[in-house]
């Protein structure tokens, strides 16, 4: 219980490598490398193959990165309170459903097996008849939203683990989906959602609509973590649950909330995703793309220990992984090769922030009672208490 | 291995009947001096008491010769000859066993696999359980205990543990035992067989250490004391030549000028804080004091008395179960830290590291956490204000650093204290609770501390401070309140404290200490009749599942079975692998890509080279999927990369590397050896007969081999494990190998199946179907524990539902959701019951 155990061996100045980063902070730090990778990838495959710089290259690259970049912002926070969520490919597949229903008009099937052609009142007012798509997309967006404050408040109250908690979620809500429509394709463009489908798949300022919404989150969002209260204590819970309940910190309720926002930025991703294929199949839609994200994360700086993390990172991430999977393709190579190279990238990404950490370690003198080390693999996922020392 | 390295120094004039000598030590962390000089020796046959204050080296000394610190200076002799000891299990290798006060035990092993973890007696090369029951048995006997050798430690009390940590310790032939504070957290009849055991010890030879607060006990067991205070050696005696008082007095006795003089020249004012009754079950009873404006109050006391919890409880990080607490006489309802803040309390926690500050973040976010709200406008933070703010602090607290945007790591402990003190005057405070504000902190800052916190009161503000430094307590309090586990056994005025009476109040000189009934009762042992209950559980679910199956199609029995027991095997296999390694708290998702990859190299070199042989054939699945699952282990166990990270990396690369080997086309035909696996020679495939082998050989391997069992050791507790001598990095390696090489094996299987193999779909989504079996079937997710039989049972349900819910109607849509509800089901109820035992707040 002698806590002056863990003081420093002396007081000195900051290891040179920092002190020429002048005093960077290791999230900037992480910010240029990642830059730095995107623009080495970017200028590779240009002088490999020149069809990189084309319109359509470029336009379907932006409309990819908005797309994929939306949803690892979601993830980014949920990883910055040092949790995860593995169901958010099986929520785009249950919000696809869902929006394909709310446009068309269709009864969803289970309705009619159980209930028959009478229908109780509340049911019959939002089903069997087509909204006009801005009711139908708000209805979409609220079902992630819902779920995510599921999540939130089942970490939090019950205090499972966000693994096992999304793990669940991950296998329960595509077979929802599948059930809603019997596992039936959904077409937007024939289900009366043209408009949306003009709308989302469209150009602003040149730029496809997907990226301008990826811009618009990411400013949001930035302005939130960087700039807002809920930022500051969303690091502080991430970082030391105990030490921001100590500071008077609901910590919670910051929790959940991250949950929730997450919720809503994969239902105005879920959008894009669902248009964007067109045709929902609720048994392949959007399968595994939650490794997406957490790969854009982790290798845009988010520790899987949290508390760390920037908006500008997660979208360099993603950039890097779109940018890399548009050079497989370039390059001729197959399409499943991506998933090597995704592979490759979260082995660098994750070595990278070893590296980072252990350094800060073994700098005793400055750094010497840094937070303690963290567990091994699956204890991340498992048990949140960071703050005890091993 | 262990490191013992004797210097080249000669032995010097030896007394044989000394077991350990300590010659001159000293030790310092971060500049501080916390023992100097100190000399001191252990002799055989005899019990040596270390008493003192609270800081004042006597667990320093112990921890030195424990092997748990170097020293840094003079050097520790066992047997004569001067020795260097290095870490732990060096000092183990000497025969010197640290007793800790938070027993190192692992808690899902039996207590004779505790005392024997790594050195368990074998017969014929394998674990010999009965032999190693009854060797525990014979020592706990020796001892004078009765524990059940069989029972799993996780039950037992702490007094239990502590004893099986004994006599783990005398397993290894120790010689010289040093009993750190293990009486803290005793009840008298526990303290008694204690001592008991202790004696025998003593008795049978063993040199004997014990530091200890409670002056009673040491005049009890100890044959000599040694007394230390403000880390030197201030006395050495014959318990039977001296006396209580006279112990009292060489622990407090030192001149007074040092400390910084408060001038009072103020009266109090009303009672802002009062607290009625104060209870809560375990910590600290029937508390009532108050504290008025501008009056400093000191709560001092033993470390454990049970004041930083009354602390806790009044300003809502722990409210107090019953009681009130009113503030300027209202009372008040404080559920949370925010209640409390608004009502204008503060507290600087005892905990500087890791409830203080955010170690990683900056000066002036650390300083302005606590008001981050109030300095914005409209929820946005203005940093300008926060920094300047900041900025004025600093120069009023003379907080020395280089820029208020340093890390805060990076200052000394001194002026993070101070840093801490800001954030919370920042907030305005009426009423402030210090929870030894100067510990670790150097003498200047210490003295600039008390100025201010003398400057506080004289400001009006009410000040409760906890400190186990009597000089402190004297100089800065106006009242001085005592506690002594968990109630307040004094009470003085200024000018009536002297250090002799807080000491006599704070170690109990005629206070009876009521608390012993109500908290300490032991844990109840539901949790390893839990994981009885739990394999009984799921058998009977899958009894039930069948049950109802057969009834709903009776045909089930005879082709749905079948059926079942097809899909379970590849499962089942893996499954051991993958228990193995959620046993070591980590997780394996690349199993699916890894049986994919195999499946498709194996299949294509069985379609190109007909003449590959069954062994062969399985041999080189096995060794492709193991080196797989090797690289898995390396980036765990070596570079330490988090294993969901490593594993979705190889998740992600394993299936791209499929797809690149097949070219994209699948495997279309496959030797007829190979399918004929899943044919039916007598009603059960061969399939089958080879996932039981491989069942029975992991149940097999991990109860009776020395690996085995130090993979639950891994899993259980790592830091014990590591101070036994278990190289968790291997282990790891090994777990990962493993479940590779079984993955490999499962995708030679899983040829047999289905006469193609698809680089795409192989294996696909495998891993969760595994890890789902694997939790069903009762391993704990925190690791530690698991059993082959569970697991089976798990993929066995899992495999009936699989086939049982076309049959019931359902639709195969929800197969996926039913497993997820599953799994739901049995994380909650696990997680449950281990919090019930008191699992939860166990877990390092």
């Amino acid at each position: 219980m002698n806590d002056l155990e863990h003081l420093p061996d002396a007081s000195a100045p900051a290891p040179p490598w920092r002190r020429a980063l002048g005093g960077m902070s290791a999230a900037r730090t992480k910010e240029i490398a990642i830059a730095g990778l995107v623009l080495l990838v970017g200028a590779g495959t240009c002088w490999n193959n020149p069809a990189f710089l084309t319109a359509y290259n470029l336009d379907n690259l932006m409309q990819r990165v908005g797309m994929y970049g939306i949803f690892s912002i979601g993830m980014g926070l949920v990883i910055i309170t040092a949790g995860i969520d593995l169901s958010v490919g099986s929520v785009f597949a249950l919000e696809g459903v869902f929006l394909s229903i709310m446009l068309s008009g269709a009864w969803p099937w289970p309705f009619t097996y159980f209930v028959g052609p009478h229908w109780p009142w509340p049911l019959r007012y939002v089903f069997g008849h087509p909204w006009p798509w801005p009711v139908a997309c708000l209805g979409a967006v609220a079902i992630p939203t819902l779920i995510g404050w599921f999540h939130g408040t089942v970490v939090t109250r019950i205090k499972l683990q966000p693994f096992i908690v999304t793990l669940c979620g991950y296998l329960f809500y595509r077979s929802l989906a599948r059930t809603l429509v019997i596992d039936k394709s959904q077409e937007f463009s024939s289900l009366g959602g043209q408009a949306l489908v003009a709308l989302a798949t469209g150009h602003t300022l040149g730029m496809p609509r997907s990226f301008v919404t990826l811009i618009v989150v990411a400013i949001v969002v930035g302005i939130l973590l960087h700039r807002s209260v809920w930022g500051r204590y969303l690091y502080a819970v991430g970082r030391n649950e105990e030490a921001a309940r100590y500071s008077g910190i609901n910590s919670a309720r910051i929790i959940t909330s991250a949950y929730i926002l997450n919720g809503v930025i994969v239902g105005i991703a879920g959008i894009f995703i669902a248009v964007e294929a067109d045709s929902v199949s609720p048994n392949n839609h959007a399968v595994g793309w939650e490794l997406s994200a957490i790969a854009a994360a982790v290798v845009g700086g988010c520790s899987l220990w949290g508390g760390e993390g920037s908006v500008i990172g997660v979208v360099l991430g993603t950039v890097l992984l779109i940018l890399l999977r548009n050079m497989v393709n370039l390059v001729g190579a197959p399409s499943q090769t991506e998933g090597m190279v995704m592979g490759a990238v979260i082995f660098i990404g994750a070595l990278v922030d070893q590296f980072l950490t252990n350094r800060r370690k073994k700098a005793k003198i400055v750094y010497a009672d840094a937070p303690a080390t963290p567990q091994r693999g699956f204890d991340v996922i498992t048990a949140g208490d960071k703050s005890k020392p091993s | 291995m262990t490191n013992t390295a004797a210097t080249a120094a000669p032995a010097i004039e030896h007394d044989p009947n000394v077991a350990v000598r300590a010659d001159g030590l000293s030790k310092s962390f971060g500049g501080i001096l916390v023992l100097k000089n100190a000399s001191v020796a252990l002799r055989k046959g005899e019990i040596h008491g270390l008493v003192g204050e609270n800081g004042a080296g006597k667990s320093t000394l112990a921890k030195l010769i424990g092997g748990v610190h170097v020293p840094s200076g003079g050097h520790i002799s066992v047997g004569g000859r001067v020795t260097h000891i290095p870490n732990p299990a060096a000092a183990i290798a000497l025969g010197i066993a640290l007793i800790h006060q938070e027993p190192l035990t692992f808690p899902d092993l039996s207590v004779a696999e505790n005392i024997f973890i790594h050195r368990q007696p074998r017969r014929y090369g394998i674990v010999d359980w009965a032999s190693m029951n009854a060797q525990a048995a014979a020592i706990l006997t020796s001892l004078g205990v009765t524990i059940n050798p069989r029972q799993k430690v996780r039950g037992l009390s702490i007094a239990d543990q502590q004893t099986v940590e004994m006599a783990a310790a005398i397993s290894q032939h120790a010689k010289v035992l040093l009993m750190d504070e293990t009486t803290a957290a005793l009840t008298p009849s526990e303290v008694k067989d204690l001592f008991r055991v202790m004696r025998q010890l003593r008795d049978q030879g063993a040199a004997l250490a014990f530091i200890g607060h409670r002056l009673e006990e040491i005049f009890d067991i100890c044959d000599r004391i040694t007394i230390l205070r403000d880390g030197e050696i201030v006395g050495h005696k014959l318990t039977r030549e001296t006396s209580i008082d006279e112990v009292l007095r060489l622990m407090v006795g030192r001149p007074m000028d040092a400390m910084f003089a408060r001038q009072i020249d103020h009266k109090p004012g009303d009672v802002a804080l009062e607290v009625r009754s104060l209870c809560r079950a375990g910590e600290f009873e029937d508390i009532s004091f108050n504290v008025r404006q501008g009056e400093i109050v000191a709560l001092a006391g033993l470390v454990g008395a049970g004041r930083t919890e009354v602390a806790r409880a009044i300003f809502g990080v722990a409210p107090a179960e019953s009681g009130e607490v009113l503030i300027a006489g209202k009372s008040a309802r404080i559920n949370g830290p925010r209640d409390a803040m608004r009502l204008g309390l503060a507290l600087v926690p005892e905990d500087r590291q890791h409830h203080g500050v955010l170690m990683p973040l900056s000066v002036w976010r650390n300083a302005t956490l606590a008001i981050a709200d109030r300095l914005a406008r409209l929820g946005f933070v203005r940093d300008s204000s926060a920094k300047s703010q900041t900025a004025d602090y600093v120069e009023r607290l003379q907080v020395r650093l280089r820029s208020i945007g340093q890390p805060i790591r990076e200052l000394s402990g001194g002026n993070q204290q101070k840093i801490v003190l800001a954030k919370w005057l920042m907030t305005k405070p009426r009423i402030m609770i210090l929870d030894e504000p100067t510990r670790g902190i150097d003498i200047g800052a210490k003295a600039e501390v008390h100025k201010l916190v003398s400057s506080l009161a004289a400001e009006g503000i009410a000040v409760l401070m906890i400190s186990s430094e009597l000089p402190e307590v004297l100089a800065m309090a106006d009242r001085v309140l005592v506690m002594r586990e968990g109630r307040l056994t004094g009470e003085f005025e200024r000018k009536d404290a002297t250090q002799e009476k807080i000491m006599a109040a704070a170690t109990g000189q005629g206070v009876a200490a009521a608390m012993d009934a109500a908290h300490r009762s032991p844990q109840p042992s539901g949790a390893s009749l839990w994981t009885r209950f739990r394999e009984l559980g799921i058998a009977a679910v899958v009894v039930l599942a069948m049950t109802i199956a057969s009834c709903l199609q009776p045909r089930f029995l005879s082709n749905g079975l079948r059926g079942v027991l097809i899909d379970s095997t590849l499962i089942a296999i893996v499954a051991m692998g993958q228990m193995m390694v959620i046993i070591t708290r980590n997780i394996d998702l690349s199993v699916g890509s890894t049986l994919g990859l195999t499946a498709i190299v194996v299949g294509k070199l069985l379609l190109d080279h007909p003449g590959f042989s069954p062994i062969e054939a399985g041999l080189i699945a096995v060794v492709l999927g193991g080196m797989l699952g090797l690289f898995n282990g390396l980036l765990v166990a070596l570079l330490d990369v988090p294993s969901i990270i490593a594993t979705l990396g190889t998740y992600t690369a394993y299936r791209g590397l499929t797809f690149i080997y097949s070219g994209g086309k699948q495997v279309d035909s496959v030797p007829r050896w190979l399918t004929a696996l899943s044919q039916v020679p007598a009603g059960v495939p061969w399939i089958v007969y080879l996932a039981a082998g491989v069942a029975v050989a992991t149940a097999m391997w991990l109860g009776y081999s020395r690996t085995g069992r130090d993979i639950f050791a891994a899993g259980s507790n790592p830091p014990a494990a590591r101070l036994r001598g278990i190289g968790i990095r291997g282990i790891l390696m090994l777990v990962f190998t493993i479940t590779g090489a079984l993955s490999g094996f499962a995708g030679l299987l899983y040829a047999s199946r289905i006469p193609y193999v698809n680089p795409e779909g192989a294996g696909k989504q495998m891993e969760l179907v595994v890890i789902s079996a694997v939790v069903i079937g009762g391993t704990n997710v925190f690791g530690g524990s698991g059993s082959v039989l569970g697991t089976v049972l798990g993929c066995l349900l899992l495999g009936i539902i699989n086939v049982a819910l076309p049959t019931l109607g359902v639709s195969d849509f929800w197969q996926l959701a039913v497993y997820g509800l599953c799994i739901l089901v049995a994380a909650t109820t696990d997680t449950f019951i281990q919090r019930r035992s008191g699992l939860a707040a166990e877990l390092p």
